[in-house]
């Protein structure tokens, strides 16, 4: 780990600390597209690389939410511009995350039937607010072919998670929380690795795997933030504060708590850990 | 919150309008009865004279069955 307060700037085609030790690869191209000057920031995010490395062929996007400024935060660590965010609305960038009072929202540019595979694929998020006990979702899509791929959405004050099935309701459930559990916020993850294989977790806490569901079909639409994209058109708006999200290929259980561990490091490094 | 209702000629004109780095406006809100709205901070956030001169109201949303069942 890297102190707080080194220099950083350009050195041919790498950034390096004044120290002279050279950035992450990826952290390194964040910092000279996007100007980032925040040594905390950059420290914490190289850090998070070094900890994800083993593991980061498996991503399609990850995104910093916590940078305060649209451009900054719409930008994917994981380099593939098709990926970088689009804000519709007003959208409140702060330090801590990003969040809407007022029915905004944000493309990913990721449609699962295009860029991900059925029985492959995970979406995680960090939450710092609990979600609401209503109808809300905070990243989603439910495809006009049926196929469901959302975390953290709640209906009826119910907690519920699917993915890469054809619809979301009871019978479909990835698993539903209880509702006595209110405390939703921090770390939360959907993934399957299988056909059979599901699995996530929230809070922190690793909840439940099954077996019983089986995949189906993958949203034909484009995954939404800080909502969902129900058919082509926003719906359940959500008011969380969110600092982090990322989609890509199927995580097991071992690289879940590899990336929980790192996006939690990653929080608390910068003082916005909830 | 506070929103004013468009119409649809106004929507298409305002596709594709920056009112901030990588935003635009939201022009997929609608209201109980089926209006179009854009809300008041994205309307401070422009300057385009006409969408400010519209008049504001409360914002009532739309009642959404559970699509799910």
């Amino acid at each position: 780990m890297y102190g707080v307060g080194f220099g950083y700037g350009a050195i041919g085609a790498t950034t390096k600390r004044s120290g002279g030790a050279a950035l992450n690869p990826l952290t390194s191209a964040w910092v000279t597209a996007r100007s980032i000057t925040d040594a905390t920031a950059i420290n914490a995010v190289n850090a998070f690389e070094t900890t994800i490395n083993p593991i980061i062929s498996k991503f399609h996007h990850i995104h910093f939410l916590f940078n305060g400024d649209a451009t900054k935060n719409n930008y994917n660590f994981i380099g593939n511009s098709a990926f970088n965010l689009t804000y519709f609305g007003t959208i409140i960038h702060a330090s801590t995350g990003i969040k809407s009072t007022s029915n905004g929202y944000f493309k990913t540019g990721y449609i699962p039937t295009t860029h991900s595979t059925l029985n492959s694929a995970h979406q995680s998020i960090y939450s710092r607010t609990s979600m609401p006990l209503a109808t809300k979702c905070v990243f989603g899509a439910y495809g006009v072919n049926g196929g469901s791929s959302i975390v953290a959405p709640f209906w009826d004050g119910s907690p519920r998670y699917v993915f890469n099935q054809n619809g979301v309701y009871t019978d479909n459930l990835l698993w539903s929380i209880p509702a006595t559990w209110s405390d939703s916020r921090r770390f939360a993850i959907g993934s399957r690795t299988s056909s059979t294989a599901v699995e996530g977790g929230i809070n922190n806490v690793y909840v439940a795997k099954t077996s019983s569901i089986i995949s189906t079909v993958r949203p034909d639409v484009e995954v939404y933030g800080l909502t969902m994209n129900f058919q082509g058109s926003p719906m359940f708006y959500s008011y969380n504060e969110i600092s982090f999200i990322s989609q890509g290929i199927g995580l097991t259980s071992s690289e879940i708590s590899l990336l929980n561990e790192a996006v939690d490091t990653l929080m608390t490094t910068l003082g916005i850990n909830v | 919150m506070q929103v004013a209702i468009i119409t649809q000629a106004q929507k298409t004109s305002l596709e594709g309008i920056l009112i901030a780095p990588s935003t635009y406006f939201n022009l997929q809100m609608y209201d109980v009865n089926g209006n179009i709205c854009i809300d008041s901070y994205s309307i401070n956030s422009c300057n385009i004279q006409w969408l400010k001169d519209l008049p504001l109201i409360q914002y009532v949303p739309p009642i959404i069955e559970n699509p799910f069942i």
